[in-house]
């Protein structure tokens, strides 16, 4: 299962991450940063919006306290899907040691937990860890050559291109949620991104939180009303 | 105007970014311990969680910033369309992308 969740992780979406962390290290280099920095914020932070809000910041010489607030907030998400992304592998009924652990929540981010969401049904609960550690370590790695690549092909590659890849990011993660199983879950993706395109041009980043909570409360309390 | 930071604060700054990531990550992990599983409230945080991410890559293709920007949100918009009416029918995850993939090249460059 372990070699399964490689193969399935050397596919879509390895690229598709490795693409994405190639613009964000585009948008790092333009801000400032050295080729280190770059890479050890990709390994460190793993979570795209918080990366990009910090490079953004960065860019435009803010305080260091207005960069720990908004990345902060930018990345606040990653508390529920490491709760749900726990609920989805049940780690609770099986003994996972401790370093295993770190490793497992370190890499919890958009892509890996869209993943085992969308492959829970097909994959029997006792591999779904296997097949998670497999394809977190392979999308981590092709995040951090993305990262790489992205910070010395800048110059070379054109904007057509470029935009094409960095396209497929969002276009696979909405495709995983939207195909989720669970009637709940597929009513919120739809909800939430409506809302965040009403919020959006009044709340800023603010409207992920705000979208976030007020579709998913609709959505739970639409199945429970029945 | 750009202000330059010192050596020292560049790395500070990745550090609290860092930082900024892994503490709720940790806060997850403890909630975890003292949740009730298939309860209401994980049920909620689920949804909460779906509808966050999709809010996430919704602001990221209708408001983007870089080099995503240079292209129309009618576009992003018909080639994301496209790829769920693919989903919804082929229910192959990897020809919906293709199909999207390639529209969104047709369309941003040709039209």
């Amino acid at each position: 299962m372990y070699l399964r969740g490689i193969i399935d992780a050397i596919n879509v979406p390895g690229f598709a991450l490795g693409s994405t962390m190639m613009g964000f290290s585009i948008i790092a280099k333009e801000a400032g940063f050295n080729i280190w920095m770059v890479m050890l914020t990709t390994a460190s932070v793993w979570g795209m919006p918080g990366q990009v809000a910090f490079a953004s910041l960065y860019a435009v010489g803010a305080s260091l306290f207005l960069i720990f607030i908004a990345v902060t907030l930018a990345n606040m998400r990653m508390m529920l899907m490491v709760i749900s992304g726990a609920n989805i592998l049940n780690i609770r009924k099986f003994k996972v040691p401790l370093w295993k652990k770190i490793i497992i929540f370190h890499l919890m981010a958009i892509t890996s937990w869209a993943q085992i969401g969308f492959m829970k049904d097909q994959i029997k609960d006792e591999d779904l860890i296997s097949y998670y550690s497999g394809f977190s370590i392979t999308i981590f790695t092709f995040g951090i050559l993305g990262t790489l690549i992205g910070f010395y092909i800048g110059d070379f590659i054109s904007n057509e291109f470029l935009r094409v890849l960095i396209f497929i990011t969002p276009l696979y993660i909405l495709l995983l949620v939207v195909n989720s199983k669970d009637r709940t879950n597929r009513l919120a993706v739809y909800t939430g991104g409506f809302f965040a395109i009403i919020f959006y041009p009044i709340a800023g980043t603010w409207s992920i939180l705000i979208s976030g909570i007020l579709g998913g409360s609709l959505s739970t309390y639409l199945y429970y009303k029945k | 105007m750009r202000i330059d930071y010192t050596n020292f604060e560049s790395w500070l700054a990745v550090l609290l970014a860092c930082i900024a990531t892994g503490v709720w990550r940790l806060v997850g992990v403890i909630f975890y311990n003292r949740i009730k599983e298939d309860g209401l409230l994980i049920k909620w945080i689920n949804g909460v969680a779906y509808s966050m991410v999709a809010a996430v890559m919704m602001m990221i293709l209708v408001y983007p910033s870089g080099v995503l920007s240079t292209t129309m949100v009618e576009d992003r918009l018909i080639a994301l369309a496209i790829g769920i009416i693919s989903m919804i029918f082929l229910k192959k995850l990897l020809y919906s992308i293709l199909i999207s993939m390639v529209s969104f090249a047709l369309l941003v460059n040709y039209f």
